[in-house]
């Protein structure tokens, strides 16, 4: 649990360490990528020292008249060592930066990777899946270029600065300054236009999202459209939503390159003051020449890494952001609980439960009380919204309740660990969900070490044959994605055999599964039978007809459990379960 | 690399080159809509002209040019980018030269600097002239980019407005999510190469250029000793850039892909896994294609730092070079000379500092045109989707009748034939239901008459008019069709009724909703019918959005209906009072029902069995019965499901022992008594 330790060690870690949310190992390479860049940074500048030298060899002739020539092969060879220097500075930069950075943001991955395992699964309902992939892996990208080749390279650069002006300024403080002053003023200005370009990029990138939703929904309701003959309307529409990401755009582009630009300029100004102030000094006598010469080189030459950095300053704005998104991942709490759960009957109680799906939102139950005893089946019935789905799901603990107790067992569901109190659980509801592999793969999700027999067994007992007979390789042919190439009650004809392999004491049941492919409906129904035999059965009913013999029924209404008994003793009065049955003729 | 460079220099070579793909792509598109439509219906093809087609082929292309000539009016935009950036690139030389006029004056002058009048004048120009340099860098990036962004808005415009036009069967084969991607990203993809690598280009075309002509001005022996390692750097670069960087970029993206794709399914599965206590399971594919993504991407970057470390050490060669040479020059300068001749070294030395961060620059042009292209095929895939064909004069249809005269339909890519030789007519206020097994080509048969796909061959008439010779928007006029899967747009329930009928009055809208049983939830909405769907936390249950597009079709109010009777399943615990609202938008007019459960089709006027593309009975409900075929079969099958009970099942037990300890023969053996699944769920019924 690589999150976890992250946290532990928090008071504990560095600046960068906190910073940028490494690992131990991954703070370790980010300091040899910083280090490694300042270096390198600073033998670049080595040539730049020779050729100075050298040029203070061809200037001496004019100040003493010794004789006008140089010799070629000593600079050669110091040179060549520069040279040599050079390359491995940048080799061990390029392997510190951009090679084994890749290790840390494959374990950051991986750390979330770990992390979503164990979120509550209330985290994954409250969102959109798909969109919470692309923003979570777009944020790992994000955060993976930055720190291979943002963030060592811009501290290097602030090392190399820092270095370099130390150094100057013992050669020369005046010619120091007179070069340097610029530095600070550049950052002043892009630090300034800081928060003003953070509120620009957000506009720009909410366009953007709201840009590829009208995409989306254009292809969504292509046939809606094309049916009410909108296409004039709808690409109008989209072509203003474009022209607002063109112009948000075109906005903050503006921002950033104005606030760059003049950051850049002032840099310039550097050159003339460093030529304006050697010249003066040179004129008092109290400064060489070769010192001048070195101050006019490094003006032409330093001013591209402090550029460089001030960009690499920009680009980290945009990095914070995804780190802070997952960062909030790696914090966000998780559903704990003992793993050492054995119940020994299987009674579901609920004790006045009271539930929200948000902390703000309207409760959706309101004191829900009933037992769902073992070796029964309990139907719940009631209007659309009226909280089967709820108490259904909150059985499971895949929410916790805000107010009251459910209890299997007598343990209270909210002090078992989620997935050891899964283990008695199988589920059975409209939205199946596959995976890319073969069928027999899927299938064998429900035990892990099931035989073929068992697989096969179990196929054929949810009604499987029919269809997988029909495929090229049987059991073993491959799914597209999420099984997009079965129908609905195929889908959840291998969901049932998953359950039925899976064996377990509860089965949690929402019985329009049947009817989503309506001409295999029998054949689903047949297999739901086999799965639910003998076990504790919680169902969301929505057909009086089908649990009018069901053991008992636990009418809701806007959230509360309104009758509560056997069918035939709910039907002896007027109540709301007599009157959804006589609303669908289910008593004729 | 090279080769893109010069094409974007030279205009008249431009316009030769589009000219040219323009006539490649006219010739492939009118292969591609013969090749489609089949021997039988070429000439039918020829007739219907199609301006937008020819409007859009002239976009086609997968090059830098393809890319400009999206930027319209822009171009100019373009164009200027380029001129300030190369002068941008002139200006940044200037400073240069004043140094080396600063130095001449101060070593002539040597040791008094004081008679160094010129000076200061000097050193403020090269501070002007670098200051200007920059911005006018700074001016022709905004160009560009004003440039870019019109681009990439461009291209996702010109790609909408073409899927509006598209057949509707397309949308069915594609995810929605990529072909978002493959627009909205291949747009963005496009700006970094206008915005930021043309404009550099330039640059780098400019400066080695003011560098020869500068060696000639001053010392060609010192300019050229600069000018080789730039030289070696482009070479270098160029390498890096070749046909293995490209494969090895693939193969990253590849893995990337994968990696993403991986997480989707991971996450999705999640609440899945969890359930079954398969958490390290899954989680252990996906580890699989993280630490395979990292290897690739290590991999991928190790391979990079030769030509890196090579490219570094080019620059950093510059001095070496320089001054070696500086030094044989020396022998032969004369004393006299010898002031300017130092001077000379300086301004070389200070000057070969800009090549390494030009070449830098320079150095992710290859990626990012590789990656711009990749964006301009993808873009390119969804243009060529031939648009929906269209008779300049269309037919007008005459009543509301639906005739399918020896139809037959393949999907693209399907190797069998979805519809086969189907015929058959229903005349203006008659009701046809399709009944038969899933996959029969129930859907496909109702698909075809809004025109969702094109037949092969055959004809789809409605109003006694071939679908294809009618205007669009006639045909949608005319037919309401109600589908699985219909959508809401983001607009207000009101408006969204309204769509299908936009003159329609608030009344009437209320009045459609009334008949679709939709008062429940219009009265738990916050503003009632003004409610915006999908707005702050306003989202409608699958069953409610159902009936909400059952409003839609009644306010339309069509002579045809085409109706899927699955849409009433949606909803579970309304599913009556749909089917009640359904029967009402039947009534009077002509209708094709997909029916699901046979109750429905007792009273149609005609029942057609589908099975594997083809008719195989035909009759009413009475006929088919005494005729005891499939039919007989489908609706014995179907009364014994409605008996189904959940009870504590019992006679489940002996089935679950078979499903424990079952063996691979009874798994076989079962398939014999499949077709009487209703022996099982006649037990079941016993038990009543």
């Amino acid at each position: 649990m690589m999150a976890n330790a992250n946290i532990d060690n928090k008071q504990h870690a560095s600046f960068f360490m906190r910073k940028y949310n490494l690992s131990k190992q991954g703070t370790r390479v980010f300091y040899r990528g910083l280090v490694w860049s300042a270096i390198s940074n600073i033998v670049n500048m080595a040539p730049a020292l020779i050729l100075l030298m050298a040029l203070v060899d061809i200037v001496r002739p004019l100040e003493n008249g010794e004789s006008y020539a140089i010799e070629p092969w000593k600079y050669l060879l110091a040179f060549l060592l520069t040279l040599l220097a050079v390359g491995i500075a940048q080799a061990r930069k390029y392997r510190a930066t951009f090679c084994d950075t890749y290790e840390e943001s494959s374990r950051r991955r991986i750390g979330i990777a770990e992390r979503l395992r164990v979120l509550p699964l209330s985290f994954f309902s409250k969102r959109d899946l798909a969109d919470l992939t692309t923003v979570i892996m777009g944020d790992s990208e994000n955060n993976e270029f930055a720190i291979s080749h943002t963030l060592p390279q811009l501290w290097g650069m602030v090392a190399f600065i820092i270095v370099s002006a130390v150094a100057l300024l013992i050669c020369d403080w005046r010619m120091a300054l007179a070069s340097l002053w610029v530095v600070p003023v550049a950052l002043g200005v892009v630090y300034a236009s800081r928060s003003t370009q953070r509120k620009m990029g957000r506009a720009v990138a909410n366009a953007k999202v709201e840009s590829a939703e009208s995409i989306q929904e254009l292809i969504e309701c292509a046939q809606d459209i094309r049916a009410c003959n909108r296409q004039e309307i709808v690409d109008e529409h989209l072509l203003q939503k474009f022209i607002y990401v063109e112009k948000m755009q075109g906005r903050y582009e503006l921002f950033a390159s104005v606030a760059l630009t003049s950051a850049r300029s002032f840099l310039q100004l550097g050159i003339a003051t460093t030529l304006l102030v050697g010249v003066a000094l040179l004129v008092m006598g109290s400064l060489s020449l070769p010192m001048f010469l070195l101050f006019v080189l490094v003006a032409t030459r330093i001013y591209d890494p402090v550029t460089e950095m001030l960009m690499n300053i920009l680009a980290t704005f945009a990095a914070d952001v995804s780190n802070e998104r997952l960062a909030a991942i790696e914090n966000h709490p998780i559903a704990g609980g003992t793993t050492s759960f054995v119940p020994e009957s299987f009674n579901i109680t609920f004790k006045d439960v009271h539930f929200a799906y948000d902390e703000d939102a309207d409760p959706v139950l309101h004191g829900v009380s009933f037992i769902a005893r073992q070796g029964q089946t309990t139907a719940l019935v009631g209007p659309s919204g009226s909280g089967k789905t709820t108490v259904s799901k909150l059985a499971a603990r895949l929410w916790d309740a805000r107010e009251g107790t459910i209890c299997l067992d007598n343990t209270d569901v909210t002090s078992v660990d989620p997935e050891t109190l899964l283990s008695n659980f199988s589920q059975v509801f409209q939205d199946v969900v596959l995976f890319s592999g073969t069928i027999r793969e899927n299938i064998r999700l429900g035990k892990r070490d099931a035989t073929d027999e068992e697989i096969e067994a179990c196929a054929h007992a949810a009604q499987c044959d029919e269809f997988i007979l029909r495929l090229p390789k049987g059991l073993d042919t491959e799914l597209a994605e999420n099984g997009a190439t079965l129908s609905g009650g195929e889908r959840q004809r291998i969901s049932i055999a998953r359950a039925l392999l899976k064996d377990a004491p509860i089965v949690l049941l929402d019985e329009a599964t049947a009817s989503l492919d309506p001409e295999s409906e029998t054949l689903v129904q047949q297999a739901i039978a086999t799965l639910t035999a003998g076990k504790t059965v919680l169902m969301v009913a929505h057909r009086m007809r089908t649990v009018l013999h069901a053991d008992h029924i636990v009418v809701l209404d806007g959230g509360r459990v309104v009758e509560d008994g056997a069918p035939d003793e709910l039907l002896k009065h007027e109540g709301m379960f007599k009157h959804l049955c006589q609303l669908q003729g289910a008593l004729s | 690399m090279t080769s893109e460079q010069q094409k974007s220099v030279n205009t008249s070579n431009n316009e030769r080159n589009g000219e040219r793909s323009n006539e490649r792509s006219d010739g492939r598109n009118s292969e591609r809509s013969n090749e489609r439509s089949g021997g039988r219906n070429s000439e039918r093809n020829d007739e219907r002209t199609n301006e937008r087609t020819n409007e859009r082929a002239e976009t086609k292309g997968d090059g830098l040019i393809a890319l400009i000539r999206y930027a319209g009016n822009h171009q100019w935009q373009i164009v200027l980018g380029c001129i300030l950036s190369g002068i941008s690139a002139v200006l940044a030389l200037v400073p240069f030269l004043c140094i080396w006029q600063i130095a001449c004056e101060l070593l002539s002058v040597f040791p008094d600097f004081s008679a160094a009048i010129d000076v200061a004048l000097y050193a403020w120009v090269a501070a002007a002239s670098a200051a200007a340099s920059v911005i006018a860098y700074m001016a022709s990036l905004g160009c560009a980019h004003r440039a870019a962004f019109h681009v990439a808005t461009k291209i996702r415009s010109v790609c909408c407005n073409h899927l509006l036009h598209v057949p509707l069967g397309y949308y069915q084969s594609v995810s929605s999510g990529e072909l978002r991607r493959r627009i909205d990203s291949g747009a963005d993809l496009t700006e970094d190469v206008i915005a930021h690598k043309l404009p550099d280009v330039v640059t780098a075309i400019v400066t080695p250029v003011g560098f020869i002509a500068l060696s000639f001005v001053f010392d060609w022996r010192l300019g050229l000793a600069c000018l080789i390692p730039i030289l070696l750097g482009f070479v270098l670069l160029s390498m890096t850039m070749g046909k293995g960087a490209a494969t090895s970029m693939d193969d990253y993206q590849d893995a990337l892909d994968a990696m993403n794709g991986e997480a989707v399914e991971y996450v999705r599965g999640i609440p899945v896994v969890k359930m079954f206590q398969q958490t390290v399971y899954s989680f252990k594919r996906f580890h699989h294609t993280i630490v395979a993504y990292g290897n690739l991407a290590f991999g991928f970057a190790q391979s990079g730092l030769k030509p890196q470390l090579y490219f570094a050490l080019a620059t950093a060669s510059t001095f070496v070079i320089l001054i070696p040479v500086a030094a044989f020059a020396a022998t032969a300068v004369s004393s006299d000379a010898w002031a300017v001749f130092a001077a000379d070294v300086v301004f070389y030395a200070a000057l070969c500092g800009i090549t390494s961060s030009m070449l830098t620059r320079v150095m992710y042009i290859g990626q990012s045109v590789m990656s711009a292209r990749t964006a301009m095929r993808n873009v390119n895939a969804v243009l060529a989707i031939k648009p929906l064909s269209q008779l300049e004069v269309p037919k007008q249809m005459r009543n509301a009748s639906i005739v399918f005269e020896d139809v037959c339909f393949t999907y693209p890519d399907a190797s069998y034939e979805a519809i086969a030789h189907v015929s058959f007519s229903v005349q203006p206020g008659m009701r046809v239901a399709l009944v038969g097994p899933s996959g029969g080509g129930k859907s496909t048969c109702a698909s075809l008459i809004p025109r969702f796909w094109d037949v092969d061959s055959g004809a789809v008439k409605v109003g006694g008019c071939d679908v294809r010779d009618l205007d669009p928007r006639d045909l949608m006029e005319n037919v309401a069709f109600v589908f699985q899967g219909g959508k809401l747009f983001r607009d207000s329930i009101l408006e969204n009724v309204r769509a299908s009928r936009p003159d329609a009055t608030r009344e009437e809208v209320m009045l459609a909703l009334a008949e679709a049983h939709c008062d429940d939830i219009i009265a738990k909405l916050p503003q009632g019918i003004d409610t915006v769907i999908g707005a702050s936390g306003v989202y409608l249950s699958g069953g409610e959005h159902q009936r909400i597009l059952l409003a839609r079709a009644i306010l339309k109010d069509a002579a045809i209906v085409v109706l899927d009777e699955a849409t009433a399943f949606a909803d579970a615990d309304n599913e009556a009072r749909i089917q009640e609202s359904l029967k009402r938008i039947m009534s009077g007019r002509t209708v094709v029902t997909i029916a699901h459960r046979l109750t429905t089709v007792v009273d149609a006027d005609q029942i057609l069995v589908l099975a594997n593309g083809a008719i195989v009975e035909r009759g009413t409900h009475e006929e088919l019965i005494n005729a005891a075929g499939t039919y007989k079969r489908m609706w014995d099958d179907y009364c014994n499901s409605l008996t189904w009970e959940v009870t504590g099942f019992d006679a489940g037990e002996d089935l679950s022992a078979q499903a424990q300890g079952g063996s691979a023969t009874n798994f076989h053996q079962h398939r014999e008594t499949r077709t009487g699944g209703a022996a099982i769920a006649q037990a079941q019924g016993g038990y009543e």
